[in-house]
């Protein structure tokens, strides 16, 4: 059993910071992970490995010390294979050529008969990726699965939508993309991060896998910090009056609002 | 400008109808999983492509395929939800059309389209300039219009079955904070199981419906439901919270609510910067005074 579980480092949106003044963010000052999603579909392919036996290969896109870091964390978790399609400035390529490029590579080095991702990424929270994927390699898939189970050789993919529960049973080759409720992703212990540190990936010049104009570019006019206009109004509660005044203030806002 | 819209359900109708006027639709095609929805949509539409099945990936595949060996669209428009995603997802893939999430408005121009939409997890807004053809998957928010009557025909398309997939529906108990006036929402500052009951007394008396964040329904199982980018997006007249933090992915789902209320002891919470009121206090004093007084009348 050959698995594939592409990567992104991606910016921790709990740390987002601001400039006062603009509004604008400031990138060089949030901090970049492998987001909680990607380490839940790694984990899920450990653990499929352990059941059915076969390799784990680990894929990202991009460049510098900080990607460099994030595929040794995956060796550490215990991928037996990893790739890096080099790139500068990974956060810029369009969704679709994220794809494409992933599609490329699994034309190259494939096939594999399952394909693992997180159901998104941690600051761009678009989840297109991977079904975009699985149209371009004609996959059987789901996507947004809380719970794997292998059943006969099949697998058993349980997601939960707005209207409630899909379970989905496939047979490889197949791709599917886990949420952070798929698994507990497990913490490499120093053993495993010594072992890693012997691990090398395999570095691959994206113009390997695609012509350079073929990349395109997200054109970014303007960003800034989302702020909805808000009373913002702020109430302390620090005695029995000001718990009364709270009160008093919450009835007044639903009545404002005709909710009672 | 041929246009294509995957109609989870009607409450999208207003919304697509919106977009397909800024982007200067002349045709208006649709796709959707229920036979039903496309009974309905059909009269707003020009013509409606019926998949008569569970909700299935490669079956939405096969089926776009199909539609699109015939047929080329300008523009194709989706709901920002799990299912919208994995559908514009595969569109994106088939077609290479450039794709963008969470989006919030447009301004089309000759040469390109400028779209507003959220990023970082709904802590930014940014506008991105995207040629055609493109696709989108839009927020539900204040951007309607009147759908026009159109009544176009409704074509199967019909593939062959791969996998299996069964479907049990979320229950609804009369407890629908999609559908509710005010919507009480208990996060994780609520300590034991056993005091959610003063979160759905709230609901009660005051006619509305209650929810949780991701961590209790995920982790604790306290619902079937949360509001959140991954769950539930809620935008009732008053949102109301207990012991909510206010993450991003939370905030996402909460933020088209009318008015947004917040009960959090710790002042430094994220979710004060976006309230209309917020009460920096203990929820166990709060909550418990504000059902007497309602029960007062």
């Amino acid at each position: 059993m050959r698995i594939l579980v592409p990567i992104k480092l991606s910016y921790d949106v709990n740390q987002m910071k601001f400039d006062e003044r603009t509004g604008e963010p400031i990138l060089d000052a949030v901090p970049m992970i492998m987001g909680d999603m990607d380490r839940c579909a790694l984990e899920a392919a450990l653990q499929l490995r352990e059941s059915l036996g076969g390799e784990v290969e680990a894929l990202s896109i991009g460049s510098g010390t900080t990607h460099s870091k994030m595929m040794m964390d995956a060796f550490a978790m215990g991928c037996d294979k990893a790739y890096l399609i080099e790139v500068d400035q990974p956060l810029y390529i369009d969704a679709y050529t994220v794809s494409k490029v992933i599609k490329r590579f699994i034309d190259d080095r494939g096939p594999y008969d399952i394909i693992i991702m997180g159901a998104t990424s941690q600051d761009t929270h678009s989840s297109i990726v991977p079904p975009s994927l699985a149209a371009q390699l004609g996959l059987n898939a789901a996507f947004g699965v809380d719970k794997v189970t292998v059943e006969d050789g099949s697998l058993v993919l349980e997601a939960t939508y707005e209207d409630g529960i899909y379970v989905y049973r496939l047979s490889p080759p197949l791709l599917f993309s886990v949420t952070t409720e798929a698994n507990t992703p497990r913490i490499p212990t120093l053993r495993d991060i010594l072992r890693a540190k012997r691990m090398r990936y395999e570095s691959i010049p994206i113009d390997e896998l695609v012509k350079t104009d073929d990349i395109r570019s997200v054109e970014v006019v303007m960003a800034r910090r989302y702020v909805t206009p808000r009373r913002r109004e702020i109430i302390e509660v620090a005695s029995e009056e000001d718990l009364d005044r709270a009160v008093d203030r919450i009835i007044q806002l639903f009545k404002e609002a005709e909710v009672i | 400008m041929k246009i294509l819209a995957y109609i989870e359900d009607l409450t999208w109708m207003d919304i697509f109808e919106y977009y397909f006027r800024k982007l200067n639709g002349t045709k208006y095609i649709g796709i959707t999983f229920s036979k039903e929805i496309a009974v309905e949509a059909a009269k707003n539409m020009d013509k409606v492509y019926l998949v008569e099945h569970t909700f299935n990936p490669k079956i939405l595949m096969d089926s776009l395929k199909k539609i699109l060996a015939g047929a080329e669209f300008d523009s194709a428009l989706f709901p920002s939800t799990n299912k919208g995603r994995v559908a514009a997802g595969i569109y994106m893939g088939l077609t290479s059309a450039t794709l963008a999430t969470d989006v919030l408005d447009i301004s089309p121009s000759d040469a390109y389209i400028d779209v507003d939409r959220l990023v970082f997890g709904g802590t930014a807004l940014s506008t991105i300039r995207l040629k055609r053809p493109i696709a989108l998957c839009v927020v539900k928010g204040d951007r309607r219009e009147k759908p026009a009557a159109r009544f176009g025909e409704i074509e199967k398309v019909s593939v062959e079955t791969v996998g299996e997939v069964s479907f049990k529906a979320r229950e609804v108990t009369g407890n629908d904070p999609t559908a509710a006036d005010l919507v009480v929402v208990a996060g994780r500052g609520v300590r034991k199981r056993e005091d959610m009951v003063m979160i759905e007394e709230l609901a009660g008396l005051t006619g509305g419906a209650w929810s949780v964040t991701r961590p209790l329904a995920a982790d604790y199982r306290w619902a079937d439901h949360w509001i959140g980018i991954s769950g539930l997006v809620v935008s009732p007249k008053v949102y109301i919270s207990f012991g909510v933090s206010g993450q991003p992915h939370h905030l996402m789902g909460a933020r088209a609510s009318k008015y947004i209320v917040a009960v959090n002891k710790d002042p430094e919470a994220p979710i004060f910067e976006e309230a209309d009121l917020g009460i920096v206090g203990d929820l166990y004093k709060v909550l418990p005074r504000l059902l007497e007084r309602l029960k007062k009348g």
